[in-house]
C-alpha cells in the first residue's frame, strides 16, 4: 500500500515585517519527524500551518496532492494536534474531555469508549479518568493533551512540545507509546529535548530563524560534526578560559578536575580526546553563535 | 450538527459563570415561592367598602388602600354617572370598565402626581389622597358592577417581569462567553482543528448560545406559571387587562382612554409579556454573541457588550424624563420596546409602558418588535458565523 505524503511547498508565514517561517519545503512521507530548533525558531507556526490553523502568507501544504485548504473536512479528520499551550475545561473530567474531543472528531460512542479506555491505559490515566481536569498536574494535562492527539487513530499526528512537563518515566512510556503508534503514519514533535526524539525520530529538521537549515536522519546530520566533538580533562581554573573560547556542552566533576565536553573545529588541546558526536553537540553546534566557527 | 450543538450545551452549562446564573434563577424561583405562599397569596381578604360591595365575596387586598375585587359590585350611581358624562361608558356592557374611570381619577405618574381629571390639574400627592378625594366626590351607589378575578395572572405578570429582566442580563453574559470562554481558556486550537470546519462550529456554539439563553428563560416562565396557577388558579384568563390587572390598569390614564378600543385579555397578555423578554433575550443574545465572536477573551468580551448595552440606558435616561414634559410620542413607545433598556430599566414605567403600548395606540408594536428582533437576531447570527469562521489564531510563540 503506498503510504500518505505530505509536502509543504515553498511555506511562508510572515507577521508584519516578522517572518516566522521562510520559503520552507519538505515532503512527509509515513515514519517519525523531529522539528529542532530554538525558541522563536518557527516551529509552531510551521505546525499550525501543517494543521491549517493557520493561512500561510504564500507556498501551501498538500496532503497526497491536494491542498489541505480544499480538503477541509476530509484533512481534519485525519489529523492529531497536540498545541504547545492550549487550556483544558476545568470543570470536565479527564474521561468527560476525551468524549467531548471525540465527538468533535465526528467518532462514534462505542469506538470512543473503546479507544478512550485503551488511551487512558496508555497515558496512565485510568485510575484519574473520574477526576476534574483542575485537579490534575501540568504533567498529567500534558498526557491527557497526547491522549487527545492520538483520539482518533490519526493519519498524521503533529505533536508540540509533547513532553514537556512529564516526568523521565512518562517521558520513556510516551516514547514508546509513539514507536508502536507512528507505525505507517506521519508524525511531526518539535522538541527542545533533543534525547526525546534521539531514539524514535526517522528524520531531524532543524529550523532557524523560520528557515530549514538542515534535515536528515540523527546519523547523517550527527555525522557533520563527527570530528569536531573533544573531550578535555582540566582545573577549574581553566574552565572559564575554555568556556570563552569554545562551546561547551557538558561539564563532569572528576576528582580535582572538570572533564568538559566541548565543541572544536581542531583539536583543542593535546590532551583532548575525540568523542562520539550526539544530536545534542549538533543542537549546540547550530545554535551557538559563539566559539565554533561554522 | 445536533450531537455537536447537545456538547456545546452541555459544556456551557458545566461554565462556573453560567452555573451562577442558574442559581439566582433558583434563588429568584424560591423568592417567588415564598413570596406568594407567605404573603401575595395570603393576601385574599374579606373586603367591603362605601365605594362598593363586595356582598360578602372575597376581594384580594393589594394594599391596604387598593384591592383587587371580584365578583363585586359596584355601588356608587353618583360615580357612574359621572364617569359616564365624561367618558361615555356604557356600564351594563363591561362592568369592569368601571375599575378604570375610578382609576381616571388618580392618574398617577411614577412620581406620586395626583390627576384631577374634573379641573384638569396635576398636583403632588399620594395615591391616598387620590383615593380620598374619589371618596368625597362620590357618594354610596346602588348600580351594581361585576368585577372580574385575576389575581393569578396578575401576579405572574409581575413574577414574569423579574424573570424577563434576569434572563436578559443573563443572556447577555451568557452569550459574551460562548466564543470568548474558548479564546480565554485556550480550548480553541482544540476546536479549531476538530473534524468540523469553524462554520459548522461556529453555527452549533451560536445555536447553542441561544438554546441556553432562551430556554432557560422559557423553563423559568413556566415554572413560574406553574407555581402561580397552582395557588390561583387559571380563572381570569379571558379578562380584561386594563381593568382586571390592578397594576397595568394604572397605566390607563384618560389620556389613554382613546385607545380602549384595543382590548387585550390576561392570557394574551401574559403571552405578550413572553414574546416580548423572548424577543428580548433574542436579540441581546445574538448580539452579545457576535461580540464575543470578535474578541479576544472574556473579559474583552463582557465589557464590551456591557459597554454597548449600557450606553442606550443613558439616552434611557434622557428619554424618561423628557416623557414628564412632553405626552408619550410614538417614537418614544417605539425606542421604550427596544430589548437593551429593559435589561437596565428596572423601574416599573418602562415595564408599564410595555403594557401600555401593547393595549393602547402602539400595540401594533408589539407585534412588530419580535419580527424585528427576529430579523435582527438572523443578521448578528449570520455575522458572528462569518466572524468565527474567518478567524485564525494569534501565533504563538513567534
Amino acid at each position: 500500500m503506498k503510504g500518505d505524503e505530505l509536502v509543504i511547498d515553498r511555506l511562508t508565514k510572515n507577521f508584519g515585517n516578522k517572518i516566522a517561517v521562510d520559503r520552507l519545503s519538505f515532503s512527509f512521507s509515513p515514519g517519525v519527524y523531529a522539528l529542532l530548533g530554538s525558541n522563536g525558531a518557527g516551529k509552531t507556526t510551521l505546525m499550525r500551518l501543517i494543521c491549517d490553523i493557520l493561512s500561510p502568507s504564500s507556498g501551501e501544504v498538500r496532503f497526497n496532492g491536494r491542498e489541505i485548504g480544499s480538503l477541509g473536512e476530509n484533512y481534519r479528520d485525519i489529523l492529531g494536534y497536540l498545541p504547545q499551550s492550549f487550556g483544558f475545561y476545568p470543570n470536565f473530567t479527564a474521561e468527560k474531555f476525551l468524549f467531548y474531543m471525540a465527538s468533535l472528531k465526528g467518532i462514534d460512542k462505542k469506538t470512543a469508549e473503546k479507544r478512550i479506555e485503551e488511551l487512558l491505559e496508555s497515558v496512565s490515566l485510568s485510575d484519574e479518568k473520574k477526576q476534574k481536569i483542575k485537579t490534575f498536574s501540568g504533567g498529567m494535562k500534558q498526557r491527557l493533551g497526547i491522549a487527545q492527539a492520538m483520539l482518533s487513530e490519526p493519519r498524521v499526528l503533529i505533536l508540540d512540545e509533547p513532553t514537556a512537563g512529564l516526568d523521565p518515566k512518562e517521558r520513556v512510556r510516551f516514547r514508546n507509546l509513539l514507536s508502536v503508534f507512528s507505525k505507517d503514519r506521519i508524525v511531526i514533535i518539535s522538541t527542545h529535548i533533543v534525547s526525546d526524539i534521539e531514539h524514535i525520530a526517522d528524520k531531524i529538521l532543524i529550523m532557524k530563524n523560520g528557515e530549514l537549515i538542515r534535515s536528515g536522519t540523527a546519523e547523517e546530520l550527527t555525522d557533520k560534526i563527527k570530528d569536531r566533538v573533544y573531550e578535555i580533562s582540566t582545573s577549574y581554573e581553566r574552565l572559564c578560559e575554555i568556556e570563552e573560547k569554545y562551546t561547551v556542552i557538558n561539564i563532569n566533576t572528576e576528582g580535582e578536575n572538570a572533564v568538559i565536553r566541548i565543541l572544536s573545529d581542531e583539536k583543542p588541546t593535546e590532551n583532548a580526546k575525540k568523542c562520539e558526536a550526539r544530536l545534542e553537540d549538533l543542537y549546540l553546534y547550530c545554535f551557538n553563535d559563539s566559539g565554533v566557527k561554522k | 450538527m445536533i450531537s455537536l450543538i447537545s456538547d456545546e450545551n452541555r459544556k456551557l452549562l458545566k461554565n462556573r459563570i453560567v452555573q451562577g446564573i442558574l442559581l439566582l434563577y433558583c434563588l429568584l424561583f424560591i423568592y417567588f415561592a415564598v413570596d406568594i405562599i407567605f404573603f401575595t397569596h395570603r393576601g385574599y381578604d374579606k373586603y367591603d367598602g362605601e365605594f362598593a360591595i363586595f356582598s360578602g365575596l372575597e376581594a384580594i387586598k393589594w394594599e391596604k388602600e387598593q384591592c383587587m375585587p371580584f365578583d363585586g359590585k359596584v355601588l356608587d350611581e353618583d360615580f357612574l354617572a359621572e364617569a359616564e358624562k365624561r367618558f361615555g361608558f356604557q356600564y351594563d356592557v363591561c362592568s369592569c370598565e368601571i375599575y378604570s374611570v375610578y382609576n381616571c381619577f388618580i392618574d398617577r405618574t411614577p412620581m406620586g402626581t395626583v390627576y384631577d381629571p374634573v379641573t384638569g390639574t396635576a398636583t403632588v400627592g399620594t395615591v391616598i389622597e387620590g383615593f380620598k378625594k374619589i371618596e368625597d366626590v362620590i357618594p354610596a351607589s346602588s348600580v351594581p358592577a361585576l368585577y372580574r378575578y385575576s389575581g393569578g395572572y396578575e401576579v405572574l405578570c409581575q413574577k414574569l417581569s423579574f424573570v424577563g429582566i434576569l434572563s436578559v442580563a443573563a443572556s447577555l453574559i451568557i452569550s459574551a462567553l460562548v466564543f470568548s470562554g474558548e479564546y480565554t481558556a485556550g480550548t480553541d486550537v482544540l476546536l479549531l482543528t476538530s473534524k468540523f470546519g469553524r462554520s459548522r462550529l461556529a453555527v452549533a456554539k451560536t445555536l447553542s448560545g441561544i438554546i441556553i439563553c432562551t430556554g432557560v428563560f422559557l423553563l423559568f416562565s413556566l415554572l413560574t406559571a406553574l407555581l402561580c396557577f397552582s395557588f390561583y388558579g387559571f380563572s381570569g384568563a379571558d379578562g380584561d387587562i386594563r381593568l382586571s390587572l390592578m397594576r397595568n390598569a394604572d397605566e390607563i390614564t384618560t389620556e389613554n382612554l382613546r385607545f380602549f378600543g384595543n382590548a387585550v385579555t390576561n392570557a394574551e397578555f401574559t403571552g405578550f409579556i413572553i414574546l416580548v423578554f423572548f424577543s428580548a433575550i433574542l436579540i441581546v443574545s445574538t448580539s452579545a454573541l457576535l461580540i464575543s465572536a470578535l474578541s479576544h477573551g472574556s473579559f474583552s468580551a463582557l465589557s464590551i457588550t456591557f459597554a454597548v448595552f449600557s450606553f442606550p440606558l443613558a439616552v434611557r435616561a434622557i428619554v424618561h424624563s423628557y416623557e414628564y414634559i412632553v405626552p408619550y410620542s410614538a417614537t418614544d413607545s417605539c425606542f421604550a420596546l427596544f430589548p437593551v433598556i429593559l435589561i437596565a430599566d428596572w423601574s416599573k414605567t418602562l415595564w408599564w409602558g410595555i403594557s401600555y403600548n401593547i393595549a393602547g395606540e402602539n400595540y401594533p408594536y408589539a407585534v412588530i418588535f419580535p419580527l424585528i428582533a427576529l430579523v435582527l437576531s438572523a443578521v448578528f447570527v449570520f455575522l458572528s458565523i462569518f466572524a468565527y469562521g474567518k478567524r485564525r489564531l494569534r501565533c504563538v510563540g513567534v
